[in-house]
Order: C-alpha cells, then sequence, then structure tokens
C-alpha cells in the first residue's frame, strides 16, 4: 500500500540518511536526495566525492551503513523490477578474451530471469536494432566490440542501456575521453530520453555540454557531515563552478577547491 | 577389421564425440572469465573420486561426479569470499586432489597406481556400456542447462556487476558454470583422462576466437573443433597405440596452430574491406 502510494508520490529514485564507509572511512554522509519522473539529474563533485559509490549504493552493488534507498518507491532490499531500470557503468569492456560483436553486447540488456524461460521477441530485437541507430552504429553490429574506439564503445555501452528500454537510466560518467562527435550524440541522445519522459541520472564532470537539459543538479563533495552541498536546479552557485565547467579555462581540479572540513 | 567393428571402439568414439562437442560450450564461459585453469583443477579434484572408487570397487563415475561437485563449489566458494587468499587456497584443493586420488588408488587392494594411467590419460577400452548412459545424462543435462541459463551465463560472463543490475543471480549462475564444468571433466574422464580434459575445453576455443568476432559463434566454432579433434586424435591413438588423451589434445593444438596461420589474411581482408 505505502510503495504504491509513494510512488504516485513520484520519486523514481529517493535515499534517506544514506552512509557509505569502506575500511571505516566514510565515503558518503547523510545522502537525502530524490530523482523525480521525467527528470534529468546531473551528480558532480571532485574525485573521490563518492560519485560512483551512490550510484553503486542506489543499485545495491554497494552495501550501505545507514539509511534507506527507494527505487519506484519499493525498498531496495525487496526491488525486483530490474527491468525498469539500465546502468551504464563508469569502465569500459575493454579487451575481452572471447570476441563479443556489438550486437551481442547491446542484445545482452534484455537478458533477465525473468524472460528466462522466452525465447527473444521480434520487438526486442527491433529496440535492439533502434538503439545501435541511434548511437549511429548499426553499420558496425557485427563487428567485435574491442575493435571499436574508446568512444565508440561507450555509445555501444549506451546503446546496450536504450535497448533496456528502462523508465530510469543511470550512467556514470558516460562521456569520459569522449571526441565532440561521440558527445554530440551523446547530447542527443539525453535530450531523447528528455522527450520521451525518462528519468535520467548522469555522473560528469562536465556540465557545459548538457547544462541546457539538466533539471536538477546534485554536487558531492568529499569529508563533510553532509556529502550533498548542493542540491537543485542549475545553475550551481559561483563557488561551485569549478565541480562542472573545468575542461577550459578553469585552473586544474582541486586547485579551486574550498576549503573543506575533516569529518570528527 | 575396420575400428569400428568392435563394440569398445564405438563406445570410444560415441563417448569422444560426446566430450568434444560439448566441452568448448563451457569452456568459452571459462575463458571469458578468465578461469581457463578452473577446470584443470576441476579434474585434479576428480581423480580423489577415482582413487575412492578403486578403493571401494564401486563405479568410478558417479564418485567422480560427487568430488568434482563438491570441489566446484568449493571453488566458486573460496572465489566468492577472497580474490587474494583465493589463488593459494585453489591451489591446495588442487594438489589435495592428485594427491588423494593416487593415495587412495594405491591403497586399493590389486589395483596399484597402475590403474590410474588410464584415468589420468584415457583409454580406449574402458569405456563400459553402463558408462555410455551416464555420459549421455551427464551431457543431457549440460544441454538443457545452456539452453535456460545459457544467456544469463552470458550476461555475467560479460560483465557481472551490469548482470546484477538486470536481477541475475549472479552468485548462483556462477556456481551452476563451475558445475557444469566439473561435469564436462566427468564426462572427459574415460577418453581424454582428467589430467588432459580441461584442454579439450580450452583449445578448440583459443583456436576459434582468432578468427569469429562474436561469442555465439567462438562457441560454435570451438565445438565444431572439439567434435573433430577428439574424433581424429581417438582414432589416430587407436593406430598408433597411444593413449586417446594426449592424440586428442595434440590434434586440437595442431587445429590451433593452422588456424592462426589462416587468420592474418581473414584479419587483414576484413580491415581493408
Amino acid at each position: 500500500m505505502t510503495a504504491e502510494r509513494r510512488e504516485l508520490d513520484g520519486a523514481i529514485v529517493s535515499t534517506q540518511h544514506l552512509c557509505v564507509a569502506f575500511d571505516g572511512a566514510t565515503v558518503l554522509q547523510d545522502v537525502s536526495i530524490t530523482l523525480a519522473p521525467a527528470q534529468v539529474t546531473a551528480l558532480l563533485g571532485p574525485n573521490g566525492s563518492g560519485k560512483s559509490t551512490l550510484i553503486n549504493a542506489l543499485v545495491g552493488l554497494q552495501a550501505v551503513q545507514h539509511g534507506t534507498v527507494e527505487l519506484f518507491g519499493i525498498p531496495l532490499g525487496r526491488f525486483s523490477q530490474w527491468q525498469r531500470l539500465a546502468l551504464v557503468p563508469q569502465h569500459l569492456p575493454g579487451a575481452s578474451s572471447i570476441p563479443v560483436s556489438v550486437w551481442e553486447t547491446v542484445m545482452s540488456a534484455r537478458i533477465s530471469p525473468r524472460r528466462r524461460w522466452r525465447p527473444i521477441q521480434r520487438s526486442e530485437r527491433q529496440l535492439c536494432t533502434d538503439a545501435l541507430d541511434r548511437v549511429g552504429l548499426l553499420h558496425r553490429r557485427r563487428d567485435r566490440l574491442d575493435t571499436l574506439s574508446g568512444g565508440q564503445q561507450r555509445r555501444v555501452m549506451l546503446a546496450r542501456a536504450l535497448a533496456a528500454d528502462a523508465q530510469l537510466l543511470i550512467l556514470d560518467e558516460p562521456t569520459a575521453g569522449m571526441d565532440a562527435q561521440n558527445l554530440q550524440v551523446f547530447v542527443e541522445v539525453i535530450a531523447h530520453q528528455r522527450e520521451l519522459g525518462r528519468t535520467v541520472l548522469i555522473v560528469t564532470h562536465d556540465l557545459d555540454d548538457i547544462e541546457h537539459l539538466i533539471d536538477q543538479a546534485i554536487v558531492l563533495e568529499p569529508s563533510t557531515d553532509q556529502s550533498v552541498v548542493f542540491a537543485g536546479p542549475p545553475p550551481l552557485p559561483p563557488s561551485m563552478h569549478h565541480v562542472a565547467h573545468h575542461h577550459h579555462e578553469t585552473p586544474p581540479q582541486g586547485a579551486a577547491s574550498p576549503v573543506v572540513a575533516v569529518d570528527p | 577389421m575396420g575400428l569400428l567393428d568392435y563394440d569398445f571402439m564405438r563406445r570410444a568414439l560415441l563417448a569422444a564425440a560426446l566430450i568434444g562437442l560439448f566441452a568448448p560450450l563451457i569452456g568459452v564461459f571459462l575463458v571469458q572469465r578468465r578461469l581457463a585453469l578452473l577446470g584443470d583443477g576441476m579434474g585434479h579434484v576428480a581423480l580423489t573420486g577415482v582413487g575412492l572408487a578403486l578403493l571401494l570397487r564401486t563405479a568410478p563415475i558417479p564418485t567422480a561426479m560427487i568430488t568434482a561437485a563438491a570441489g566446484a563449489f568449493l571453488i566458486e566458494f573460496i572465489r566468492a569470499r577472497s580474490r587474494t587468499a583465493g589463488d593459494v587456497a585453489l591451489a591446495l584443493l588442487f594438489y589435495g586432489g592428485i594427491a588423494g586420488g593416487v593415495l587412495f588408488a594405491s591403497l586399493a587392494p590389486g589395483q596399484g597406481t597402475g590403474t590410474l594411467n588410464a584415468y589420468l590419460f584415457g583409454s580406449l577400452s574402458t569405456v563400459a556400456a553402463s558408462d555410455l548412459i551416464a555420459l549421455v545424462i551427464l551431457c543431457a543435462i549440460i544441454v538443457i542447462t545452456l539452453v535456460v541459463f545459457g544467456r544469463e551465463m552470458f550476461a555475467v560472463s560479460l560483465d557481472a556487476q551490469i548482470a546484477a543490475t538486470q536481477g541475475v543471480a549472479v552468485r548462483s549462475i556462477s556456481t551452476m558454470m563451475a558445475m557444469l564444468a566439473a561435469i564436462v571433466v566427468v564426462v572427459g574422464m574415460r577418453t581424454v583422462g582428467l589430467l588432459l580434459v580441461s584442454a579439450i575445453m580450452i583449445v578448440p576455443v583459443a583456436a576459434a576466437q582468432q578468427i569469429t568476432r562474436s561469442f555465439r559463434a567462438t562457441a560454435a566454432l570451438g565445438s565444431a573443433l572439439g567434435l573433430t579433434a577428439s574424433v581424429l586424435g581417438l582414432v589416430g591413438s587407436y593406430y598408433v597405440q597411444v593413449p586417446p588423451g594426449p592424440a586428442i589434445v595434440i590434434v586440437a593444438l595442431g587445429g590451433f596452430a593452422v588456424i592462426a596461420v589462416v587468420a592474418v589474411p581473414v584479419r587483414r581482408y576484413r580491415t581493408t574491406r
């Protein structure tokens, strides 16, 4: 009952007072965030501020010390509707011992225990074809994934997530190392997902190209009593520009960081 | 007299065909997960089961299957518990497997370690009619498991973390893959032998991946190469009078070398196309 009610209230993802520590060192402290339906959220912060840890905690890949995570209004421990979300991890697939084709990589998004007993449907193949077409790599579908460039492999992983046809898309630094052409494809994909009313969470170091698509920005800082130092619609307060606009004119990362209090 | 006129050769050929066909289908997952040596260790553990069977004068396939399955379970447990200490723990398990096998076989009255040779390197004459039924059942288990869970195994082999966010039970699927490797070890025990059985899982796959571009094609070509190597190796061992295991593995390695040579112009053609 409460689960359905909360979903009507709208949160696709919500955390309450989330704390995560590894080996006794606190990585995330008192994180309470909400992702509303059809919102695109950027998750920002310097290296070591716990962005990837937060994402992993949201999808159950990272154990949580305190606090709660709810996906679609359901506590993470009881959540089983995994087909409703798709994750693009930070790492690239990289060189593989066994050849894996671009097509197989994208089709792997359709694998689920729920579909164990039924063959692949024609509509699922169409989803994969459309997803690869959208990232402009349909002509490479028969090629080995590891013969593509890094930026192209990121586009394939993006297509893989699109092929999941999920309401929630979580992307961990999807543009790292992308050149202008790959970045353009990425921006178009996010804009399209926004039009479709999907909820998107993007971890990034660079808001410049996607700021116009962002409904909410969340900024994390390491080693504070509260990891979240800003949550709201862009633009960011001037003191936080270094976490989001640093790739051309601003000094190297860290140089402009405010001094932060060390956790007691 | 042709070799097919002998009952024992017909049984040996069928057993070899089964292992050649199915071992690479499991090996492709092991190689992708960088566990190529797992099958090797499982063979060592199964040897203890064979030693026990000799000692207790029971059929070797059930005891080998039980110890290999227990070994598979233990290996997955150790791997899940720790990455660093896991390596040493696995080595201990594998040494224990060989030592236990030789020890039990030596204690068996009237058998001695000589009998073990047939299990270590395969033998043309030891596939009994009752063994064939067991092998066919074990292969049926492999096929059914692959049809139902193969896609989830593929997802786990690609990226276990992403698989987990798709709802795949990564630990259970990993254990299932180790169990299938244990079954392959037992299926190959009679013809290829326990010391070389992992080679028939790995070598055809390693050969195939030099010219394939997809996981599915690698599995299919690996399986075809495994079947060819097993049958040719077995027939060769009959004429040359050597144990079939080494003959099969040498033929498979020959296949690897041939494909390595063929792969160069194939790749060049693909890149200039």
